[in-house]
């Protein structure tokens, strides 16, 4: 499309203004400030887009009521046309004409491609104002000029994007409580929470109704147990009316057991036994009659028999009667020892007498004098003798050895006083010795050290050998310790002990020699000093001898003396003994004494004489004990045969007449038995008689016995002891049978109330009164029990009942399930019209996105070849801006620079080849015309050159109008191709 | 002579609430709410009325997912209504009832026989000492059956006039639920059976005459899919062919109003037309529930969408039509405008380059913030491959509008 002429009628300050664009399609409008230039712009925009009332108030002319004009235009598809728009006419819209249709503003829109005044503006107009802007141009920018580019524009794309974003926050935001869905969320969560509750509803539901079929199970049962219990009442009722028969039937019974124990009774049993009876009774007369002639001849001989002497007596006094010859000849005897014992007697006493001792005829008895009595007594007798004699002999020589050592004593005491003193003699001894000893002094000393050493070895040996022999002895006594020990021998221990002593003994003779030894050579060593003259020597040794001599009588005598004594003392011992003997005598003495009292008056001497005189006593005293002991075992006899006369007598109840007299007794005794004789005799006839009886009674008997046979036969079956038993049982039987149809009667009656096991548990336990209504007070308690319990369940159970129709009913849960399935559908709505709302905001940011990628960068090359070009080559290449950083250009030595680095003219130009490039790029299919306004004030001449040469290109394909204050741009610009506003103005 | 009568039905749902309705007004709410619970009384009633001898209810009575007693508790109630008239009930669990996800089982009154378990089983139907019918029929055990339960249905030797079987499955060739129990028509028609009762697919259909093979549908439509009369069969059979009506029952229905608005200048004229439609082309006695699509192909309203005139108009509406005796409601809107006056973007690379994107952008990427959101997403139905198209379609409309609109 290409503008031809435009006819301004009125616009801003043209009116009637007509500019031609003429052929050329590169024109170049050259004005100077506030020429106009701006507003003949303005107007081609009008007339293409249209404007706004009030933008066209803004250009209405003030010189003119006309407002709008014409721009005829030459299109490639319909060729030449022309636009008129008038402000007051079609309010603003456009009119169009070709040489023959007229068209509306809708087609003139068709024909600009539905292009808008800001995409026109952003394609195809650029002045030196946007030139500032590249300089902080960031990537989105260039977006935003990209998008402006399209039909939309980034601004509306803008607006929509907002009101979609707006929209969907109202709707939704993921993290949000406000907005609609939000809050239906929450609706329907706290829906759901309640849902929950109202579950719970329904879980009572389901918990009551398991209770109820529970409790009613639990009421079945109770209901069950009542009529159990209820059964049980009347059956202690039906107890309770059954008790008085009850009892009489255990009674009954209980009888009725007693009388089982008869079992069996004969038939018609009385009726029978009475018959019997009748025979039997003439049978029992006659019987009887026979039986007391009987018992009468019996009394007879019973009264016989209590006369007579019974068998016993006879025995006795046959008996009795036999001692009397024993009687007499015992009598007889002891009349003869009687007399034998009187004389013995005298005889005895007279010898007593005689002997006049202490010994009387009663101490006799207690004599007893054993064989070695006589011994003893001869053998003190003895011994008193010798004692007697020793006695005296022992004194006699006692009294001469005194006599003869006080002879002695006289003598060694004259002796004595003539004796020297004991110190003279030892000091004339000593000079003596003195004397001698200085004289052999000499002669000694050299043998005394030969002796000297030889007594030292001889020592030194002896000490050895005793040590040797202690060893030995210790040695012996050791091995005899060892035997000790392992035989137990004595004679070992013996051994110990000569080891013992023998090593003992040869330690102390081993000291002693050494002592001794010692001893000896220190008197060795002593030297006497002084020697003696020769008279006074003699002198000295007369006196010595003399003295000697006196002395050695003295100690003959001592030892005469010393003999002496030794005999006196030998004799003083032998006084002792002999007392000793003497003592021992006398205890003999004293204990035969002792023994015999009779004896201390009897010297012992006489002892055994005496001895024989007793013993002949003693044999005499014995015989007369003995006549004595004879005696009374006659005189026992005798009264042994007189007591067991007199107790037959006192048996036979005889009265005595005299006791004494047996031999009358004998006499009676005698009679006795005669009698008795005769008494046999009539007895014997009696006992025949009696025996005649007895044969009738006894064929009586055997006729009663039959019956009686009989009638224990009836008594057998009856199980009677007797008549008396058997009519009782008789009766029992009666009264049996009777107990028995009782017994039945009542069991028939209570058959059908009670079973049998029942009746016989009652009849067992036999229940009183008193218990039985005790037991129906419990059962009355008891049923009450349980019919409260029921009567509970029941109303726990209309309760539940009650409830569960309420919670059936209740509809809640029903409402809730529809409210909710509401709220779901209301949030599913919104959900649709949330994502309507999500993807078109989405599809325009994708849109946004892939048109940006499509379209940048073909402009950015064909930017680059312009500004290259414009540049003289001097930069290459044209970077797009990112986020952070501006435009960047690159160097043809491939160095890159900063927009901010470039001089202002290189900015310019750099923005101007991006529009150019725009322009070429977007606009391929309109070819709309470009309108340049002064776009190159800092280019200098070779570029603007160039630029220009890129705009006459352009021009080739496309119309360029380029709007100019500079006139270098105007010189440098073909002349055809100018167009001065003042001509133009002019030319109006 | 033998004749019986009976009432098919299926589906219940009850107590399960409707889709796609989002806020309502309260007024209108305890009617949804109740719509199930009513629906089922009335075919109660009409048991009661025809004096029918029993109830087939093949299937899906209630929802597991969303079992509410008092569900249990109607249906109960129900029941013992029947029972006061000696009409019996059989039914079976579906994959909705299934036995295993029951949380509250209720013992049902004596007159109802409940098939046990997933064991094709029959019971004979006496009347009057007659036996006159043997049904036959299985129960979901768990959430799903796949095998083809059809072939274990066969006459058990019993010397009824009439067999009927109650099957809760769909054909095999069916797509748009999911098959369970499959079965071919053939396999059915095959068989000696004098009536075919099925459950399962919510929509009425009478597959076959002969023998009579029948989709009774459900009783109440809870989504705007569920469209139209909804209820139970009533079904007389004899020695002659046999009597089959049906007997709508549902208490809210759903509708779609198509309006074309090409000729509609302003707003406040929509707005009387559309008013004037809903009220003349849907006088029936039951509340209505409307689904409004405008179709056309200017682009005026995509303006009144766009700055909220169009949804304060039908909310005008509405508030007028909740308060008529029996209320309508339009819960949905939609457009379905084919653009006459198309956007030019030849001249604008920008637009040119949006259009390639939205051909080709990956959508769900961009809706993962909510999709994938940790509370929204277990609220959030996924969206359909068919609903992304829509949704492209739609954005693609917002977008050009909006940039081509530079006076909004």
């Amino acid at each position: 499309m290409r503008f031809k002429q435009a006819f301004i009628y009125g616009f801003g300050k043209w009116v009637d203004y007509t500019i031609d664009f003429s052929d050329s399609s590169f024109l170049v409008i050259y004005g100077t400030n506030e020429s106009g230039k701006s507003t003949i712009q303005n107007y081609i925009l009008f007339m293409l887009f249209g404007l706004y009332p009030s933008e066209r108030a803004f250009y209405r002319p003030k010189t003119s009521s006309k407002m709008g004009g014409r721009l005829t235009v030459i299109d490639p598809d319909v060729g030449e046309f022309t636009i008129e728009r008038l402000d007051h006419v079609r309010n603003g819209k456009a009119v169009c004409f070709t040489e023959t249709e007229q068209y509306d503003e809708e087609w003139l829109k068709k024909r600009l491609n539905g292009l808008t005044r800001e995409t026109y503006q952003a394609i195809f107009s650029f002045s030196a104002v946007d030139l500032l802007t590249i300089r902080d141009m960031k990537e989105d920018e260039l977006s935003e000029v990209l998008l402006n580019i399209g039909l939309t524009g980034s601004t509306h794309i803008h607006t929509v994007e907002k009101k979609l974003d707006d929209s969907l926050a109202d709707l939704f935001k993921p993290y949000g409580t406000r907005p609609k869905m939000n809050q239906q969320l929450s609706n329907l969560k706290i829906m759901v929470t309640k849902q929950k509750q109202l579950k719970d509803e329904s879980i009572r539901y389901r918990d009551k109704r398991e209770a109820v079929s529970r409790w009613q199970a639990k009421l079945a049962r109770l209901e069950e147990r009542l009529t159990e219990e209820r059964e049980a009442f009347l059956q202690l009722e039906r107890v309770e009316q059954a008790l008085p028969y009850l009892y009489s039937y255990i009674d009954a019974f209980n009888e009725k057991n007693t009388l089982d124990e008869i079992i069996g009774f004969p038939e018609d049993g009385i009726l029978r036994l009475e018959q019997i009876k009748e025979n039997m009774v003439p049978l029992l007369s006659e019987y009887a009659i026979y039986e007391k002639n009987m018992q009468e001849y019996h009394k007879k001989m019973t009264d016989l028999e209590d006369v007579k002497l019974d068998q016993a007596s006879l025995e006795q006094i046959d008996k009795a009667l036999q001692y009397e010859a024993r009687y007499q000849h015992l009598n007889e005897e002891l009349r003869k020892l009687k007399k034998a014992y009187a004389s013995e007697l005298v005889q005895l006493n007279t010898e007593l007498e005689h002997l006049n001792l202490k010994l009387t005829r009663d101490g006799l008895p207690e004599l007893r004098l054993p064989f070695h009595i006589e011994k003893t007594w001869l053998t003190i007798k003895q011994r008193h003798e010798d004692l007697t004699l020793q006695s005296e002999q022992l004194n006699r020589e006692k009294r001469m050895l005194e006599k003869r050592l006080t002879q002695l004593e006289e003598e060694k005491k004259s002796i004595e006083g003539q004796l020297l003193s004991q110190e003279t003699r030892l000091k004339m001894e000593q000079t003596m010795e003195h004397s001698k000893k200085a004289v052999y002094m000499k002669m000694l000393e050299q043998r005394y050290n030969r002796t000297n050493e030889k007594a030292k070895t001889s020592i030194d040996k002896l000490q050895q050998k005793t040590k040797l022999t202690s060893i030995i002895g210790m040695i012996i006594s050791l091995i005899s310790g060892i035997f000790a020990l392992l035989n137990e021998s004595p004679w070992y221990y013996a051994g110990i002990l000569i080891g013992l002593l023998l090593s003992g003994a040869s330690l102390f003779v081993g000291k002693k020699s050494k002592v001794y030894v010692k001893q000896w050579m220190t008197t060795m060593n002593e030297v006497p000093d002084s020697i003696l003259s020769q008279e006074e020597e003699k002198e000295v040794l007369a006196q010595l001898a003399s003295d000697n001599t006196k002395r050695q009588q003295l100690s003959s005598i001592q030892q005469e003396i010393k003999k002496l004594s030794v005999q006196y003392h030998v004799c003083d011992e032998k006084i002792i003994d002999h007392t000793i003997h003497e003592q021992q005598l006398d205890h003999d003495i004293h204990e035969q004494q002792k023994r015999y009292p009779f004896l201390s008056d009897v010297e012992v001497s006489f002892w055994p004489t005496l001895f024989h005189t007793l013993k002949r006593i003693l044999a005499r005293h014995k015989n007369v004990a003995d006549i004595k002991t004879d005696m009374i075992e006659c005189e026992q006899h005798i009264n042994h045969i007189r007591e067991v006369v007199i107790v037959l007598m006192k048996d036979l109840r005889i009265r005595q007449m005299d006791k004494a007299k047996l031999s009358s007794c004998f006499e009676q005794l005698k009679e006795m038995i005669n009698d008795d004789e005769k008494k046999q005799i009539k007895l014997e006839n009696y006992k025949r008689l009696s025996q005649d009886v007895m044969n009738q009674l006894a064929s009586v008997q055997a006729n009663i016995k039959i019956y009686e046979q009989e009638k224990q036969l009836l008594f057998q079956t009856a199980h009677a002891q007797d008549e008396e038993d058997y009519y009782r049982r008789a009766k029992q039987y009666e009264r049996h049978q009777y107990l028995v149809l009782k017994i039945e009667q009542i069991e028939n009656s209570y058959a059908p109330m009670f079973s049998k096991k029942e009746w016989d548990a009652l009849v067992k336990e036999q229940p009183t009164h008193k218990e039985i209504s005790m037991k129906k007070q419990e059962q009355a308690l008891k049923m009450n029990h349980i019919e409260e319990d029921i009567e509970h369940i029941r109303k726990q159970i209309a309760t539940a009942e009650v409830e569960m129709k309420e919670l059936i009913s209740s509809h809640a849960y029903s409402e809730w399930i529809h409210r909710f399935q509401l709220e779901k559908d209301e949030l599913n709505t919104l959900a649709k019209q949330w994502s309507t709302l999500k993807v078109a905001r989405m599809l325009l940011q994708e849109t946004k996105k892939k048109y940006k990628e499509n379209y940048l960068q073909h402009i950015l090359d064909k930017a680059s070849t312009f500004f290259m070009y414009i540049t003289n080559e001097q930069y290459a290449k044209i970077i797009a801006p990112t986020d952070d950083s501006g435009f960047k250009v690159e160097s043809k030595n491939q160095l890159r620079y900063d927009v901010t680095e470039l001089s202002q003219g290189t900015i310019d130009q750099l923005y101007v080849s991006l529009r150019l490039a725009i322009g070429v790029i977007m606009s391929k299919s309109e070819r709309l015309p470009f309108i340049i306004d002064d776009a190159f004030v800092h280019f200098d001449g070779k570029r603007t050159d160039r630029i220009l040469d890129i705009l006459a290109t352009l021009a080739k394909e496309r119309q360029v109008i380029l709007f100019t204050c500079k006139k270098d741009i105007k010189e440098r610009v073909d002349q055809t191709h100018i167009m001065t506003i003042e001509n133009a103005y002019q030319h109006i | 002579m033998s004749q019986i009568s009976f009432i098919h039905a299926a589906d219940l749902h009850l107590d399960t609430p409707f889709r796609g309705l989002a806020h309502i007004p309260d007024t209108i709410f305890s009617d949804i709410r109740e719509s199930t619970f009513r629906a089922f009384r009335q075919l109660v009633d009409v048991a009661i009325q025809k004096q029918v001898d029993f109830v087939l209810l093949v299937g899906d009575l209630f929802d597991n997912e969303r079992q509410s007693l008092k569900a249990q508790f109607e249906l109960r109630q129900g029941f013992e209504r029947l029972r006061e008239h000696r009409i019996h009930v059989y039914m079976s669990y579906g994959n909705h009832d299934y036995i295993a996800g029951n949380i509250h089982p209720i013992n049902y009154p004596d007159n109802v026989y409940v098939f046990p378990d997933d064991t094709v089983r029959h019971v004979v139907y006496t009347k009057e000492g007659r036996d006159l019918a043997t049904i036959y029929g299985f129960s979901y055990e768990e959430r799903a059956i796949h095998t083809a339960k059809v072939d274990e249905y066969n006459l058990a030797q019993t010397k009824t006039p009439f067999h009927l079987a109650m099957l809760h499955g769909s054909l095999k060739t069916n797509t748009e639920h999911d098959v369970y129990a499959p079965f071919t028509l053939n396999d059915l028609s095959d068989k000696p059976f004098d009536y075919w009762a099925l459950g399962h697919i919510h929509k009425r259909q009478q597959l076959k005459m002969n023998p009579p093979i029948i989709y009774p549908g459900n009783i109440q439509g809870r989504n705007r899919k569920e469209t139209g009369e909804k209820g139970c069969y009533y079904v007389e059979l004899s020695s002659e062919s046999p009597n089959i009506d049906f007997i709508p029952l549902q208490s809210i229905q759903f509708q779609t109003v198509n309006l074309h608005v090409d000729h509609i200048q302003t707003i406040h004229q929509l707005g009387e037309v559309l008013k004037a439609k809903i009220l003349n082309q849907f006088s029936t006695a039951i509340p209505q529930l409307f689904d409004v699509v405008f179709f056309g192909t200017q682009s005026q309203i995509l303006i009144w969408k766009s700055n909220g005139m169009l949804e304060e108009v039908i909310e005008l509406i509405n508030d007028q039509l909740i308060t008529l005796d029996t209320w309508k409601y339009i819960y949905r809107w939609s457009d379905d405008i084919k653009q006459a006056e198309h956007l030019d973007t030849e001249g604008d690379p920008f637009m040119a380059e949006l259009r390639r994107v939205i051909e080709s952008s990956n959508m769900a990427e961009w809706l993962e913030d909510l999709y994938h959101h940790r509370e929204a997403r277990k609220y959030l139905i996924p969206m359909t491959a068919d609903e992304e198209e829509a949704l492209k379609a739609e954005v693609k409309q917002l977008l050009f509008y909006m940039l081509h609109n530079k006076s909004n």
